[in-house]
């Protein structure tokens, strides 16, 4: 994210130039997974990282995204999003929501954001091109918002031009102790920059400790932004730039800021079980069913297979996929509930295959009534697939649905973007 | 999850291909009805709140809220209405307290109209033993499958469906929202088809009204909103010993003549005399 800062705190900050998570309790290997899906500025990567264990074990996150104009800002548990939105301070977050909540926007509408997550271990800003640290806010755009600011005079969207305030460098407090990154493949690094409360303008840009950088390869852990990324920190286009705000903020800028009530008119007070009432209801022994909650994540960790569909249609399977004219799917439980992939072909069954993921990877079933012909391979002939029989289909394999439908199967496809 | 099928509300809700109309009536041997609906598009359900005095009303009140909620925040997906489903459950378990240590329950019936590729889909979800059918092609279809000893009997092959009426345990259910803690939701995606009609409805409809009356008053071409009445008008003169209440939305589809705009997005008529028009308990 162009022009960002941060404010140390517990949670981890994962920064690139189109994403900012903030997380919260995330081990070393996640934020390691999350630094490598922020590469691309793909929301669905995200998550797939951050849920990986399962919807209950998710963590707190606040993640922001930009990409072909848009702005999406996804918030789960305490995170929220603060953000100048047309000139209006608007709060993003999941306050009564059980999973996240995703809103997305126009970016050029956005004049700067702020992530908030967890507490803040020092009353400092420090800049930030890209990277991990650990933080308790991710401030992005010059008119990142204070929840109790005034309104902001912002520009005309997209309209105003980059100043250049070229001699006004990112000041930097002064880290006490000042610890050199090595390139070391530590890939959590906790700098702990004992800044200045009052900290000085220090004429010389500073990119040093607290700005842990990352390489966008994610083998290579660790390495300090060059000057040229602190040049991008004021080269770039943001709607609602002021040169102004090129300075560091003050510190009481960022007391953590009290949420602010969503203007979402109807929403009801939030019942949330305190853990006496819990222990209450649980001693109370009521009776539960049997039937646990079927939620098993996906089996298959790293890539997901992408479907490529001869209509120019991409799917990645991260879940269970039923393709046909009309597929329909009955009385599933929510983790097995599939992706209903539509062709328009008369000779394409209402529900034509299925698409499963297990521990032997990708597998196809044809349930349909003119059959599909498997190419396991380009230059094999097309077999007919048997009916019924679950088939584990290789990457590069060519699945006929019709004549003029056909699915090209990539074991790797969510490496790439996908639209899911 | 946003890779499932969604719909943005309320922008492109008025123009959905939908009408629909929604009654209910406490019956002749209850004084409260513990009924809640919620009708607003792309969203309807029908919610049973159970409990008697413990606050049966309460319950399907917050499933109604919640999804009401949903609804107004925007954003309206599977993953929307699986949160909002754990929300409820959250919600009614919170109305515990020492002197009421069991809490209320209510059903979920839920029909949530998006588009996958431009094709309308219903998402159902269910909790309990309220129903959701489809009506299309002169054929009335059962989409959901009971949580209740019944059905599971039944499924076991322990009980024959014609001995349901005089089963002892015919009301019990194994899973409500609140009452029974562990409740999943079971969840369909089936074609949203033109000119086909959903029916939900609570057990007091159910219970009074077979399979093939319910057929006929949807062959019915008749408004959504009279024949939801005339559902529950059955539901009542059969016997109504239960609350009983029935939300009917129609796909609207080319070739389909328009003759009835009662329960159309903005519905001009009230569906009940006392409360709005899109939520209640009457």
């Amino acid at each position: 994210m162009t022009s960002a800062s941060y404010v140390p705190g517990e949670a981890h900050a994962v920064v690139t130039a189109d994403v900012a998570v903030l997380v919260k309790d995330a081990d070393t290997a996640t934020i390691e997974r999350l630094w490598a899906a922020a590469a691309t500025p793909d929301v669905m990567a995200l998550l797939d990282v951050l849920g990986e264990h399962g919807f209950a074990s998710m963590p707190e996150f606040a993640a922001v995204v930009r990409s072909d104009g848009d702005l999406r800002v996804v918030t789960r548990g305490a995170a929220t999003v603060h953000l100048v939105l047309d000139s209006e301070a608007v709060t993003c977050d999941a306050a009564g929501v059980a999973t996240w909540s995703e809103r997305r926007l126009v970016a050029a509408e956005v004049a700067g954001l702020r992530l908030t997550l967890g507490p803040a271990t020092e009353e400092v800003s420090l800049p930030l091109v890209a990277g991990v640290v650990r933080a308790a806010e991710i401030a992005v755009g010059d008119d990142a918002p204070t929840p109790d600011a005034a309104p902001y005079s912002v520009a005309a969207s997209g309209a105003a031009p980059a100043p250049e305030p070229a001699p006004a460098p990112e000041p930097a407090p002064e880290p006490e102790p000042a610890p050199e990154p090595e390139p070391e493949p530590e890939p959590a690094p906790e700098p702990e920059p004992e800044a200045d409360p009052e900290p000085e303008p220090d004429p010389e840009p500073d990119p040093g400790p607290p700005t842990v950088a990352m390489s966008v390869d994610p083998a290579q852990t660790m390495a300090e932004p060059g000057e040229a990324s602190f040049d991008a920190l004021f080269g770039a286009t943001v709607a609602g730039r002021r040169p102004e705000d090129a300075a560091i903020r003050e510190p009481e800028e960022f007391v953590a800021p009290e949420a602010t009530p969503d203007d979402a008119a109807g929403d009801h007070d939030d019942h949330t079980m305190t853990p006496e009432e819990f222990a209450r209801l649980r001693a109370g022994g009521r009776e539960s069913t049997p039937q646990a909650p079927a939620a098993p994540s996906p089996a298959a960790e790293g890539p997901r297979p992408k479907l490529k569909l001869s209509t120019g249609r991409e799917v990645v399977v991260d879940r269970p996929v039923l393709l046909g004219r009309s597929p329909q799917a009955r009385n599933l439980s929510s983790a097995q509930l599939p992706l209903l992939v539509v062709v328009d072909d008369p000779y394409v069954s209402g529900t034509h295959l299925e698409f499963t993921l297990d521990g032997s990877g990708l597998r196809a079933t044809d349930v349909s009534t003119n059959g599909t012909l498997l190419q396991l391979a380009p230059g094999d002939a097309p077999a007919p697939m048997t009916r019924h029989v679950s088939t584990v289909i290789p990457g590069g394999a060519v699945l006929h649905v019709s004549d003029s439908i056909s699915i090209t199967v990539d074991l790797r496809g969510s490496e790439g973007a996908g639209d899911g | 999850m946003s890779a499932h099928p969604t719909l943005d509300s309320p922008q492109s809700a008025a123009s959905l291909p939908l009408s629909f109309g929604a009654a209910s009536h406490p019956g002749t041997v209850r004084r409260v009805n513990e009924d809640g609906w919620y009708a607003e598009p792309p969203v309807f359900l029908v919610a049973d709140g159970m409990g008697g005095h413990r606050a049966g009303d309460v319950a399907s009140a917050i499933v109604v809220e919640s999804f009401e909620a949903m609804v107004r925040r925007g954003s309206v997906d599977a993953a929307a209405v699986e949160a909002c489903i754990g929300q409820c459950q959250e919600r009614i378990q919170a109305l515990v307290t020492d002197e009421s240590p069991a809490a209320p329950g209510s059903t979920l019936v839920a029909a949530v109209y998006l588009l996958e590729e431009g094709v309308g889909y219903w998402l159902l979800a269910n909790v309990g033993d309220s129903r959701a059918y489809v009506w299309q092609q002169d054929q009335l279809e059962q989409l959901s499958h009971d949580h209740s000893v019944v059905q599971e009997l039944i499924d076991a092959g322990e009980l024959d469906p014609v001995d349901v009426p005089t089963h002892p345990e015919r009301h019990v259910i194994t899973r409500a929202l609140g009452a029974v803690q562990n409740s999943p939701a079971d969840y369909s995606l089936v074609p949203a088809t033109a000119g086909s009609r959903v029916l939900l409805c609570s057990d007091g409809v159910t219970t009074e009204l077979d399979d093939a009356t319910l057929a006929r008053l949807l062959a019915d071409k008749r408004s959504d909103h009279e024949t939801a009445s005339t559902i529950v008008a059955a539901a009542v003169e059969a016997g109504g010993k239960d609350n009983a209440t029935a939300v009917v939305v129609t796909v609207r589809g080319a070739g389909h003549t328009d003759e009835n705009t009662l329960g159309t997005a903005h519905p001009s008529a009230p569906v009940t005399d006392t409360e709005p028009d899109r939520r209640g308990r009457s």
